[in-house]
């Protein structure tokens, strides 16, 4: 049985990943960790070596956007979805500037969430 | 004069008890199962994808039917054939009553006539109070989304009931609340009782009260309060909008969010998870 890919959920609110989490294991996702700030999300990137990490834009210590620069830098090939929130274009096109694979808006369909997450892993 | 469904109409009356509400309420809702449910009976859909399509729900502001019809997961007239065996089943909440043997159908229909009388009136006040407001298109579009949202994403019915003072929300004292900044700035809010906040949440999450802590209640109110804020954006607000959106804040009392009265409004919801206030400003 092929392994099911693995997912790092980073967003400051609790609510918010026990909702996605759910919805990426009945999506046939595995969800190997969470954090709920920049400096988890780049602590836990490096201690689980996860396929996709979902990144927050606003997270407080450190905010999406740095924690996405510390990753790339950690490893290029890094598969990095941003979820970001109402009216946020201008910092999403950053994000996929500065290397974000693509990105989610809140609050995420789950069927769009598990599209993108297959588009990234192809 | 507040708006009230007609069990909880009954219950402040004295007519019936709340064990009688609790049982009519649990008849009612088996004798009118969900277009999903009805789908999975009839063998139209299986239970994951009629999930799928009540996830889909939560996030779009859409018809359980039409959404189905999108994914090619049900035609046309199998959506008319589930909406003709929804209504022909359907039940309403007094003729439960009846059968149930806890009224007849005389003092039912004395009940209905009252009810109706006061819900009358009820609603003028609402909509003069909400009508004159400088707020009014954003608070009736809000009001309609409720309205429409709850039931799919909380799995409860939700109605308008009146407006409420500085000194009325003092009984809910846990506030959500999200900001947009631009073109038209403005906030929506929530606030509620303590109970009615963890029944929410868990509904909104679908997890038991055991697993709801005080810290995820509050995260969790949150996030309604931004899912709700989302409908609002594409629903109410101009396409062409500018604008950046806050994340929840919980740490703004509900009294001073609309402080301002010419410039904000505060109306009592009622729900089946609970009353609450709709907090609705610029």
């Amino acid at each position: 049985m092929a392994a099911r890919p693995t997912v790092l959920i980073c967003d400051d609110s609790r609510a918010l990943r026990m909702l996605t989490a759910g919805q990426l294991e009945a999506a046939g996702f595995h969800v190997v960790g969470e954090a709920s700030n920049g400096n988890e999300a780049v602590g836990q990137f490096l201690a689980l070596s996860p396929d996709i990490v979902l990144l927050d834009l606003v997270m407080p210590e450190c905010d999406g956007r740095q924690a996405l620069v510390r990753i790339l830098g950690q490893d290029p090939k890094a598969r990095v979805v941003i979820l970001s929130s109402l009216g946020a274009q201008s910092d999403i096109e950053e994000c996929l500037k500065l290397g974000a694979r693509s990105y989610l808006q809140k609050p995420i369909d789950p069927d769009a969430m598990e599209r993108v997450l297959r588009e990234v892993l192809a | 004069m507040a708006v009230k469904f007609l069990g909880q109409y009954l219950l402040e009356r004295g007519v019936i008890t709340p064990a009688q509400l609790l049982s009519a309420i649990e008849a009612q809702r088996a004798s009118n199962p969900l277009l999903g449910e009805l789908a999975v009976r009839q063998g139209l859909l299986t239970a994951d994808q009629a999930r799928r399509i009540n996830e889909r729900q939560r996030i779009e502001d859409r018809r359980f039917g039409d959404i189905a019809m999108d994914l090619g997961l049900l035609d046309a007239a199998q959506v008319e054939s589930l909406l003709a065996a929804q209504k022909a089943g359907r039940k309403l909440f007094g003729q439960i009553l009846v059968e149930q043997g806890v009224l007849d159908q005389a003092t039912l229909e004395a009940e209905l006539a009252a009810h109706r009388a006061d819900q009358d009136l009820a609603q003028q006040e609402l909509a003069v109070g909400v009508n004159d407001h400088a707020l009014a298109e954003l608070a009736n579009g809000a009001i309609a989304l409720c309205g429409r949202l709850f039931p799919r994403m909380l799995d409860s019915q939700c109605q308008a009931a009146g407006l409420l003072d500085a000194q009325a929300l003092a009984a809910y004292p846990h506030v959500a609340h999200v900001r947009i900044e631009g073109d038209q700035p403005m906030f929506i809010g929530i606030a509620t009782d303590a109970a009615t906040m963890k029944a929410m949440v868990c509904a909104f999450l679908r997890i038991g009260p055991e697993r709801c802590d005080d810290a995820l209640a509050i995260d969790g109110l949150g996030e309604i309060v931004n899912v709700l804020m989302g409908y609002v954006v594409r629903n109410v607000l101009p396409d062409e909008l500018q604008y950046t959106a806050f994340p929840p804040d919980s740490s703004v009392p509900a009294a001073s969010l609309v402080a301002d009265r010419e410039r904000s409004l505060a109306l009592l919801m009622n729900s089946q998870l609970g009353p609450f206030a709709l907090l609705i400003g610029d």
